[in-house]
């Protein structure tokens, strides 16, 4: 009787399984197919679109939230006046580093201190000390508080800026000489957009000459290859397809820009959580909605953010823990999106492709492991079926990762070398079926300890950029 | 009955497809590329063969315009044409295009049924060789008329700079009556640099700008009054009158301050004071923008005016107010009551504006010499 029950269950769960792995890949089929389109209809354009200029740039703020950078920072900073824009200013805001953050800053560009008031309309730390510097293309300020995480140094930022725009960016991170420009594009095209997002790229090993990629070449670490891989997937896959109905719930912290009023009306960005990004997204869904507000935002695939991979297992694990703890709060803050007819198509496919794809995926594929692993050792299965099944969707899963990857490797015009698409091709498989269940343990093991850890940022080790200037 | 195994064809089937897919793509892309760089050097060839022609004087032939109405209908091969025209010389480009313009007659009647990109790219070309210039064409013109109404910001942009560098004025009335009439938001700075990039007599469009004035959108209403204020142009009496109305709209006001604030008029100084003692969060744009206007008048007046505003709470209007005061040679002494009082925000700001005016002097005094 027992034994009987026991199988119904297990074949409930593998209906359940075979179910759930169906979903995600038709729904990364489907993304793949559609981002594939969508590259090469820009690709086709792209000639023209660097031809045709506007006599109008949107005025930005580019904000750079900094805690212990003194490695990039002032690369970071160099790549911002590299930037082929006319209307911008850069603020570092110094999260209360140990290091030489500020000081790096303020004497390689000669920046002399001003007592500038800061007009404090979203909550957030004081201001220590104010630098500036008007010598450079562009003004760029420097200011210091008090450590208070990310969140609380970009409203600072906000607080700070004197444009109508701000861009985030990690103090690790480099725009390319057109980012600015293509990720303003959209705004000049409509006005309700009110947030774009931009492509974020690994920059390991790649080398940059004033702001252009010189030469482009997978990471030499491995893991920071496969991650090559796994953005190529979320970014050109997801968040195309997602766009198509303005269901995307994140822009990346790392490169996104936003309206400066509908941020402040909004409270700014929270600092109650690590996924302040996605938490802000989510936040002015919400708003918008809910004052029936006529609004996008947008993902814009060719406004590129180079950014730093961990390389190093360690430092991967801590990141992608706090990022799911990040979009476990972000998810339960907003709980209201779950299937509301007042969110349309946001409630009913982003919020459950995120609940059920991200935030509840390591757990079941966890136990989906175990759980076929038991039900093996009971003969409760066909195993032949279910070891045929897993080795063709792994497969399947690399191909996808593998389509896009090349998709994007042809339609950006980045030079490969042989080596390095053989590289992929490897790596591809080893990412699905081997980074991927690691990741998922990591996820899943992010809630232990978390009522200690909720707030916390992790060091991870940085390494100096290729560029030339 | 549906039975599990089929999934395993259904994958293995997708599988398959997106194998396929991608060696056809890359053998696709790559094929199409050597075509591709083939039919470009062909291109060039021919184009240049003409450029010889019309330096030596002699004229482009039919055979050649024809063969050009052909291949430019594709913007690819546009693309072309202007890569081997921006390798010549400014003068021999000029004649070629004196002598090939008929064709883009014709091809404008094509791109008309273009998507919006390919519109705009075409609008580009007729602006950059200046095509529209000297043309009696009302095709070309109509075209571009047409353009202006696209979705598109780069083609509403590019047709409208197109339409500038036509040098004709009555064509660029029409093209503002157009997008007057257009439903989109357009940023009053696309209209204004389109406007400053015309090339004939500014006073005479500034003159008919000015006679169609009352009848346009806010929009190219600021349009105008920042060229005029770019340009220097004198409407001083008729931006007065336009001011004091109350019918006038808040932005063409502030636009109009903004003009008072670089062209100095004695009538404006008591308006702009005046304006300075508005009260209510409405009129917050019109006080800050009076407050940076009044740095042009540096007499007791203004100085006891904006010592004024910076006992307000606003802490924009303050702000404004101390940077006109910085601007204006003022004294210790004729501030000490801000730098002793008790608003402790006022004395920051001035003091921050301060600073910045002295920093930025030194800095064009030791550039200057």
């Amino acid at each position: 009787m027992i034994v009987e029950i026991a199988k119904v269950i297990f074949k409930l769960i593998e209906i359940f399984f075979v179910a759930y792995l169906v979903g995600y890949s038709t729904f990364l089929f489907i993304s793949v197919i559609i981002g594939s389109i969508t590259l090469y209809k820009q690709k086709r354009l792209q000639p023209l679109k660097e031809k045709l200029t506007t006599n109008y740039d949107i005025p930005v703020s580019i904000i750079v939230p900094a805690h212990n950078e003194e490695v990039t920072v002032i690369d970071t900073v160099k790549s911002l006046l590299n930037i082929e824009y006319e209307n911008y200013e850069i603020i570092v805001v110094d999260d209360g580093s140990t290091d030489n953050t500020a000081k790096e800053l303020i004497e390689y560009f000669e920046m002399h201190r001003v007592y500038k008031p800061i007009k404090r309309q979203i909550k957030c730390k004081r201001e220590k000390f104010v630098y500036e510097t008007n010598a450079e293309k562009v003004p760029i300020t420097v200011v210091r508080k008090d450590n208070g995480g990310k969140a609380d140094s970009l409203n600072l930022g906000i607080n700070t800026a004197r444009y109508p725009y701000f861009i985030c960016m990690d103090a690790d991170s480099m725009l390319q000489y057109d980012s600015l420009k293509n990720i303003t594009k959209p705004m000049l095209e409509q006005e309700d957009i009110v947030a774009c997002g931009g492509l974020i790229r690994i920059s390991n090993n790649v080398n940059f000459e004033n702001g252009r990629v010189k030469e482009y070449k997978l990471p030499k670490s491995l893991l920071a290859s496969m991650q090559v891989l796994e953005y190529d997937r979320s970014f050109f896959a997801s968040r195309i397809m997602l766009d198509g109905f303005n269901g995307n719930l994140i822009i990346s912290g790392a490169f996104g820009i936003f309206k400066r009023d509908l941020v402040i009306d909004v409270g700014g960005y929270d600092t109650n959580t690590v996924g302040e990004d996605m938490e802000l997204v989510m936040k002015l869904h919400v708003f918008c909605k809910l004052h029936n507000m006529k609004y996008s935002i947008k993902y814009v695939p060719d406004a590129i953010c180079w950014s730093q991979a961990p390389e190093k297992l360690k430092d991967l694990i801590k990141q992608r823990k706090r990022w799911h703890i990040g979009l476990f709060q972000s998810m339960t803050k907003y709980k209201e999106l779950f299937l509301n007819m007042k969110f349309g198509l946001i409630s009913f496919i982003s919020y459950i492709y995120f609940l059920i794809y991200e935030l509840l995926s390591p757990i079941i594929e966890i136990i989906g492991i175990v759980v076929t692993i038991s039900a093996y050792f009971l003969n409760l299965i066909d195993i032949q079926f279910m070891i045929i099944f897993f080795l063709l969707y792994a497969a399947f899963g690399a191909i996808l990762s593998l389509t896009i990857f090349l998709a994007r490797v042809y339609l950006q015009n980045s030079k490969l070398k042989v080596k390095d698409i053989i590289k992929a091709i490897c790596l591809c498989f080893i990412e699905i079926a081997g980074l991927r269940q690691i990741m998922s343990i990591a996820r899943m093991t992010a809630f232990i300890g978390y009522k200690k850890k909720k707030l916390q940022w992790s060091d991870i080790t940085r390494m100096k950029q290729h560029i030339n200037s | 009955m549906f039975k599990i195994e089929y999934l395993i064809y259904i994958y293995m089937t997708l599988c398959a497809c997106m194998m396929v897919f991608n060696i056809i793509y890359m053998i696709f892309t790559s094929s199409t590329e050597k075509s591709k760089n083939k039919s470009k050097n062909a291109i060039i060839k021919k184009i240049n063969a003409q450029l010889n022609l019309v330096e030596n004087g002699l004229k482009v032939s039919i055979r050649h315009k024809q063969y050009l109405y052909k291949k430019l209908k594709r913007t690819y091969n546009l693309l072309i044409f202007e890569y081997a025209l921006d390798l010549q010389a400014e003068d021999t480009v000029a004649k070629y295009i004196k002598e090939i313009q008929i064709i883009f007659n014709d091809l404008a009647i094509y791109y008309e049924k273009s998507d919006g990109i390919k519109k705009a790219y075409f609008a580009y070309i007729i602006d950059k060789y200046r095509i529209m210039e000297n043309t009696k064409s009302s095709i070309l013109v109509n075209t571009m008329y047409q353009f202006l109404k696209e979705d598109s910001i780069y083609c509403r942009d590019n047709s409208f700079k197109a339409i500038i560098n036509s040098s004709n004025i009555t064509y660029i009335i029409e093209a503002l009556k157009i997008l007057n009439k257009l439903e989109y938001y357009y940023y009053p700075d696309v209209i204004f640099k389109g406007l400053i990039q015309f090339k004939g007599n500014s006073e005479e469009l500034g003159n008919r700008l000015w006679k169609e004035f009352e009848k346009l959108n806010t929009q190219i209403k600021i349009a105008i009054v920042r060229y005029a204020n770019k340009l220097k142009l004198d409407y001083k009496e008729e931006f007065y009158k336009t001011a004091i109305k109350e019918e006038t709209e808040e932005e063409v006001k502030i636009e109009i301050i903004k003009y008072f604030g670089e062209n100095y008029y004695e009538l404006a100084q008591k308006l702009l004071i005046e304006f300075t003692k508005e009260k209510g969060i409405r009129n917050q744009k019109i006080i800050i923008e009076s407050a940076k206007a009044l740095k042009k008048y540096n007499n007791q007046a203004t100085k006891e005016a904006l010592k004024m505003l910076m006992k307000r709470t606003d802490w924009e209007i303050k702000e404004a107010a101390s940077e006109s005061l910085s601007a204006i040679s003022t004294s210790y002494y004729e501030l000490a009551d801000i730098y002793n009082g008790e608003d402790e925000l006022a004395r920051r700001i001035l003091k921050y504006k301060m600073q910045n005016y002295k920093t930025k002097y030194k800095n064009i005094e030791s550039e200057v010499g």
